[in-house]
């Protein structure tokens, strides 16, 4: 039984995937304009068709290692109020996801990853972490 | 349709009952206000009354039967009073103020999804007195016969005159001129058109055709004479002329009852009706509005603010590619300038609401607070017409709400105190709004016992919130009551000490851009000034360089840009500098701290003398100036959270974002500087 859709991108060589409900808009990665105090992932502001959205640095907001540091993408997510950009690697593909594929993270799984990904997809042999929009929510706007 | 269309749409005429419902009730409040004063008034008492019946008639509609039962039993009285069969006193004018407030509070329990809401039963055994007194009233009919009258009129349109359909007479005159042939347009159509309307008879007039050989191709000699028998009003018949314009020189006139006559001219036809409730219903429809919802006009509002981001991305294309401003292009480009502004200001105008809906709210705030404080109080509004931009007109009312609390318990004086003072018993408070040099000024003036400059010292004290001995004048005595923690009143009261102060006044009044001004006379009364922006969403300012990076600084803080000689800035302790302003010295704050860059100091080469409200001045060091424009507010909360030293953000015309400074903020790093500076000596 097919879920939902979601859309697989990377940070680093890891792939993580966000329900693409959520997802509001692709673009190419740009620079964002800094801002002082601002917490380290947060790159700073970018103006989307005449908003004002902050950009977030997925990879060093979920504490994940991103080798190639070099960032291609920006998706812009959306909550119920407020739209967010993070920064990815790269942008994979959209795919199906059915039930089956869930399975849980593993225990020793770091504080981090277990507040933002709610288990691991297992999509024809790749492994994708499944990321919980709520969260990256609440943690961006920390 | 399916089930949960139907849901919808009924959703949304519930929505639009209850939007009318608050206008009704609006218009009651203001009739009801105006009504102590002039007591007689049968204008007045019909619109209260017709207010009244338009709310039992959407309730009955509806099936709201608190709502049907109590406003029915209202406008049994009021007909009473509008018959003339008892005469309004104040004692009837307060009876109906809680009527209304009823009236209100059963209509927010309806809109909030329940019914259950109880008037109080002395306001309707209040309301019933008026109907005993009245034995021979055969208004009194029984249960049966008015549950028939409620439900004889629950389909039946509200509004009374527009809809009646009486057939009528105008006789139109269309004399034609030649620029409406020009436009390809024939009469033939219009007349088919008032045909569509009713009965239509039509005669040509040629007494103004010349001879063959005088006639010239392209003029027009001909006039028609139309009399139309229709059921349509004025307005729809005006709208089908309303494509030809001028060039159909159209006259209409309400005709006589005499159809062979020629038409008589009578000017202003339909407002010489003289009975009351259809002057009232034309002189509504005069100041026609259109019911619109505000998230589109928001949406407006949006849209041109892209468009001026836009306009000035075109202007720096323009000027990298050194086109000259009074070249073709740059003439073309300044015109458009202008036209987005106009635009940009007639839209934010559309936002804009008149302050008496936060006004009106006052009123009964008025009302509750003498009450429990066992005042007595009169509300005198003054310029309630005033506009005001919406988004500041729902942060206002709070801070207003807990002034005018203020000022009735803290300001008024009781009855007796006030007649041994030899005053009138009943106090004064009166609320004032108007236009001073493009801001909006609100004032709360009361005429009580006026702010106690030694008492409020003493408090100050007694607070820690200053120092004994400290010096100070009087306007920064006064302005102690904005600290936080200070109030005057020992005693909690019901009333205005419910742990919110003057200073989360002062601060909500600052998050819309507005200030705050004390005036006061011991004995006499104090006022309060609220000074406004009109609109949040566009602010004029400075564009500036600092470390690289833009920055927008709001020009209305600005005293005074002048060059920055780092020579002239001396050191006065750790990080910290003066500089030499006019016949003084200024703190500095480096906009390369704030931003929080190492600076190398070589570029700051420019001073701002920033001025805040309590007129502190510092100087604010900064690289390059780069323009001075308007620039649309875009709120970083939206997406985001609050940032320290920046309130608010902009769009540049290359596309980027730049922040908009908020010039609290570096006199809050000012205090800080100066704390660090009391510990460095402890």
């Amino acid at each position: 039984m097919i879920m939902e859709k979601a859309l697989v991108f990377s940070l680093g060589n890891q792939e993580f995937s966000v329900q693409i409900s959520a997802v509001k808009e692709i673009k190419g990665w740009a620079k964002a304009t800094p801002f002082p105090a601002a917490p380290a992932f947060v790159e700073g502001v970018v103006n989307v068709r005449g908003s004002v959205i902050p950009l977030v640095n997925m990879a060093q907001m979920m504490g994940v290692s991103d080798n190639n540091d070099e960032k291609k993408a920006i998706i812009f997510l959306k909550d119920d109020k407020k739209i967010i950009g993070f920064s990815v690697s790269n942008v994979t593909d959209i795919s199906d996801i059915d039930e089956e594929d869930f399975r849980p993270l593993p225990e020793l799984s770091s504080d981090n990853l277990k507040y933002y990904s709610n288990g691991i997809l297992s999509l024809g042999g790749r492994l994708v972490f499944s990321v919980n929009v709520s969260s990256l929510f609440e943690g961006s706007l920390q | 349709m399916s089930t949960e269309e139907f849901t919808d749409d009924m959703d949304a005429i519930r929505q639009i009952f209850f939007d009318e419902c608050d206008e009704q009730l609006a218009l009651l409040e203001e009739e009801l206000t105006t009504l102590g004063e002039e007591l007689e008034n049968g204008e007045k008492i019909n619109t209260i009354f017709r207010c009244v019946h338009s709310i039992k008639g959407g309730a009955a509609a509806f099936g709201m039967e608190e709502l049907v039962k109590f406003s029915h039993l209202f406008e049994s009285v009021l007909d009473l009073f509008r018959s003339g069969t008892h005469s309004v006193t104040n004692d009837s004018v307060s009876t109906f103020l809680k009527c209304k407030d009823a009236l209100f509070d059963i209509v927010a329990a309806f809109k909030n999804g329940g019914g259950d809401c109880e008037v109080a039963p002395d306001t309707i055994s209040e309301l019933e007195s008026y109907l005993h007194s009245e034995t021979s009233e055969p208004e009194q009919a029984p249960e049966d016969a008015e549950m028939d009258d409620i439900f004889g009129m629950a389909f039946a349109p509200v509004k009374i005159a527009i809809d009646a359909p009486i057939e009528q007479n105008f006789s139109i005159t269309l004399t034609v001129t030649p620029e409406f042939y020009e436009r390809g347009d024939d009469v033939r159509n219009i007349l088919i058109a008032l045909e569509g309307l009713g009965q239509l008879q039509v005669k040509v007039d040629t007494d103004r055709v010349p001879l063959i050989g005088d006639i010239f191709p392209e003029q027009s000699y001909l006039t028609w004479k139309l009399l139309l028998v229709t059921q349509k009003s004025q307005v729809d018949i005006e709208e089908i002329f309303e494509w030809s314009g001028d060039d159909l020189q159209a006259t209409i006139t309400l005709a006589s009852e005499n159809v062979d006559d020629a038409p008589a001219p009578l000017p202003v036809a339909v407002e010489e009706k003289t009975d009351p409730q259809v002057r009232k219903s034309v002189d509504r429809k005069d100041s026609a509005t259109v019911r619109v919802d505000i998230q589109r006009i928001d949406k407006l509002v949006d849209l041109i603010g892209e468009l001026v981001i836009n306009q000035g991305a075109i202007q720096s294309q323009m000027r990298r590619n050194k086109v000259h401003g009074d070249s073709v292009l740059g003439n073309v480009v300044t015109a458009q300038e202008q036209l987005i502004h106009e635009l940009q200001e007639n839209v934010i105008t559309m936002r804009a609401y008149p302050i008496k809906t936060v006004f009106q709210k006052l009123g009964r705030v008025v009302r509750e607070t003498a009450r429990l404080t066992e005042k007595q109080v009169r509300l005198v509004l003054e310029g309630e017409d005033t506009e005001v931009d919406r988004s500041i007109l729902e942060k206002l009312s709070d801070p207003l709400t807990h002034m005018v609390r203020n000022a009735i318990d803290h300001g008024i004086e009781s009855p007796q105190v006030r007649a041994q003072a030899g005053k009138d018993p009943e106090g004064l408070l009166r609320l004032r709004a108007f236009q001073r040099s493009g801001r909006i000024i609100v004032e709360i003036q009361d005429d009580g016992a006026g702010l106690d400059p030694d008492r409020i010292y003493e408090k100050a004290i007694e607070k820690k919130i200053i120092e004994r001995g400290q010096r100070l004048d009087r306007d920064e005595i006064y302005s102690l009551i904005f600290e936080p923690g200070f109030s005057t009143v020992a005693e909690v009261t019901d009333v205005s000490g419910r742990g919110v102060g003057m200073d989360v006044v002062k601060q909500s009044l600052q998050q819309i851009n507005g200030r705050i001004f004390i005036s006061s006379a011991k004995g006499k009364g104090t006022t309060f000034s609220i000074s406004l922006p009109f609109t949040l969403s566009v602010i004029e300012g400075i564009i500036f360089k600092a470390e690289g990076q833009d920055f927008v600084i709001p020009v209305n803080n600005v005293l005074e840009t002048i060059i920055f000689d780092s020579r002239k800035a001396f050191h006065i302790g750790e990080g910290k500098y003066g500089y030499p302003y006019r016949d003084g010295y200024l703190s500095v704050i480096y906009a390369s701290d704030i931003i929080g860059a190492s600076s190398d100091g070589l570029n700051q080469k420019i001073c701002f003398v920033i001025e805040n409200e309590n007129e502190e001045k510092l100087a604010f060091i900064v690289d390059k100036i780069i323009d001075h424009s308007r620039f649309v507010v875009k709120n970083l909360e939206d997406n985001y959270r609050k940032i320290a030293c920046f309130s608010t953000a902009t769009i540049l015309g290359d596309g980027n974002v730049a922040f908009i400074l908020d010039v609290e903020f570096l006199f809050g790093e000012l205090l800080k500087k100066r704390e660090s500076s009391l510990e460095e000596r402890v």
